[in-house]
């Protein structure tokens, strides 16, 4: 049943993301066209100019601006209809059919955060695509060139760390739009309990939430100075250990947004199986 | 819907396989001005396809006018061009292209083009510095916004060298004190000459001639020394055409200010800038107008 709810969650995605990611994509292949009429670099007799042709320079600034404005548009609307889909699949209209299949609360939650995740993935991969176009040729070889020889010599320098660096980045990641998604989700999960401006309390959730973090951050940054002798020992053992420190980091990390994320899955459940308001 | 993936698949790759035929203007700026060691030791460079060979160059120092083409590194030939200013060592490269100065720290480290080689180590080693060149700074605008400033050096005829080396060799009776000079802050109109060999390929770069001008009283003087005893050689009226020249020939590179300034202190600044130590003003005629402490 839950592969039948992802796949037309997917079929639903998929015929308004598809469009966003292919537009980045055709914004690319502009700016890389634009990049034919290039003009040369001519050689004075005081140094190399540059080629200063004005029209050239505010086309390709134009159209480069514009890709990345696509970019984050693209990651936008693929954020943005997630959290609708969520939002009209369990809470309104739909919901009344959602909550008649036979699919427990957690199977709805992981079937929306899998379709999410899969569309924020993908619209990655279609932001690489359209980088992979837009520096299409020399430049292209050149960076992937660049790229294998920085990860030698960082494999030079740390050895087999480097490798798990990656992997723990990459875990990080996934687990950084998880909790991002189960977080929105959650938001919507408490609006939906008021009986008018559902949205405006989950936007007001989405705020206190913010606010809490500010707080408990800046508790932490007051208590640092306060007990700057303990952090300074804390530093110094940092910069001593710096290859461990940085496997703490990232680890410590994976666990916080582990937590977080359970912590929002949880709570979502308990809504939407106990708390559920489609009034 | 798997016709649209395989479709879009096919464009893609046609197009960025069509991509792959062109490059990029900067990038082949970056590759030009990458140059790669060409030996273990770091003793040869490679750039533009000609071999610079490293000089030991001792005390003397090879005369190089750049090129303003500011970005030259040099690297090993595993890193990649992005990389290469991060990465490589900079170079400085001669107009000419013949003699790459590498900078290092507080030093550089010279090469010089293997076709010219045996040509600057005969000036290096055995060229005899009896000629003199002066500099000035040329101003000129690239059609951008800042100016770009070339320093031009120029070779002094074999006359004009005579001359002077023949000024700077006469006994320290015939020559005066600095105290024969003017007063005043502007008051001496200076050209400044190195000594370099004939070719003007080395220079010994400490080594500083001053051609001073004193309201049409010439004078030659050899370095920079606080002895005030026999310090100027003066013109006589033989040379005399011949330094005046210098001026008129070269108003750029004239530079003007009280050469006295070297022995004495700008009463402007203080004794040796020392702000410990209260100044007095040497007695004027004025002595109200005197900064006393």
């Amino acid at each position: 049943m839950v592969k039948k709810l992802i796949k037309y969650d997917f079929m639903s995605y998929l015929r308004i993301l598809l469009p966003v990611q292919l537009i980045v994509i055709g914004v690319a292949l502009i700016n890389r066209i634009i990049q034919f009429f290039e003009p040369p670099l001519t050689k004075t007799g005081y140094g190399v100019d540059t080629g200063s042709s004005a029209i050239y320079n505010s086309i390709f600034v134009s159209s480069l601006v514009l890709y990345i404005i696509s970019i984050a548009v693209c990651l936008l609307i693929t954020v943005i209809i997630s959290v609708v889909r969520f939002y009209r699949g369990m809470y309104s209209n739909e919901g009344y059919l959602n909550h008649t299949l036979p699919v427990t609360a957690s199977q709805h939650i992981w079937a929306k955060l899998l379709t999410s995740m899969l569309f924020y993935l993908g619209s990655l991969f279609a932001v690489f695509i359209s980088f992979m176009i837009i520096t299409a040729g020399d430049l292209n070889i050149e960076i992937f060139k660049a790229g294998f020889y920085v990860l030698g010599k960082a494999f030079n320098s740390y050895g087999a760390n480097i490798a798990l660096y990656i992997l723990e980045g990459v875990i990080l990641l996934l687990l950084s739009v998880t909790a991002m998604y189960l977080k929105l989700y959650c938001c919507l999960s408490v609006g939906q309990l008021a009986k008018k401006r559902k949205i405006l309390l989950a936007f007001g959730v989405f705020f206190g939430i913010y606010v809490v973090k500010q707080i408990i951050a800046t508790v932490f940054i007051a208590s640092a100075a306060v007990n700057y002798v303990f952090f300074e020992s804390i530093s110094e053992w940092i910069s001593d250990n710096g290859i461990a420190f940085i496997h703490i980091l990232l680890c410590g990390s994976i666990v916080f947004y582990a937590v977080l994320s359970l912590v929002y899955f949880l709570i979502n459940k308990y809504l939407m199986s106990k708390k559920l308001n489609l009034a | 819907m798997k016709k649209i993936f395989r479709s879009t698949a096919v464009i893609l790759a046609v197009v960025l396989i069509a991509f792959s035929l062109c490059s990029c203007r900067n990038l082949d700026s970056m590759r030009e001005h990458q140059a790669f060691y060409n030996s273990v030791d770091k003793s040869e460079i490679l750039l533009g396809g000609n071999i610079y060979k490293a000089v030991n160059n001792g005390n003397r120092e090879l005369m190089f006018t750049n090129s303003f083409d500011y970005s030259y590194y040099v690297t090993t030939k595993d890193v990649p061009v992005l990389l290469s200013n991060l990465e490589g060592d900079n170079l400085d490269v001669n107009e000419d292209l013949t003699v790459i100065k590498k900078n290092i720290y507080n030093y550089a480290k010279w090469y010089v083009r293997e076709d010219v080689y045996d040509k600057y180590m005969a000036a290096l080693t055995e060229a005899a510095l009896d000629r003199y060149f002066l500099s000035y700074d040329e101003y000129l605008d690239s059609g951008r916004v800042e100016f770009r400033v070339f320093q031009r050096n120029i070779l002094l005829d074999e006359e004009t060298a005579e001359a002077i080396n023949k000024l700077l060799s006469i006994p320290d009776k015939d020559k005066v004190s600095y105290k024969e000079l003017s007063d005043g802050d502007y008051a001496h109109r200076i050209i400044y000459l190195q000594k370099c060999d004939k070719d003007m390929l080395v220079t010994n770069g400490s080594s500083e001639v001053s051609v001073i001008n004193d309201n049409g009283k010439f004078y030659v003087c050899s370095g920079r020394t606080y002895d005030e005893e026999s310090i100027l050689c003066p013109v006589s009226d033989t040379e005399k055409e011949l330094i005046s020249k210098l001026f008129e020939d070269y108003p750029d590179s004239v530079d003007t200010y009280n050469f006295k300034y070297n022995f004495e202190p700008d009463p402007s600044y203080g004794k040796y800038h020392d702000n410990d130590v209260p100044y007095k003003a040497p007695a004027t005629e004025n002595s109200a107008d005197n900064n006393t402490v």
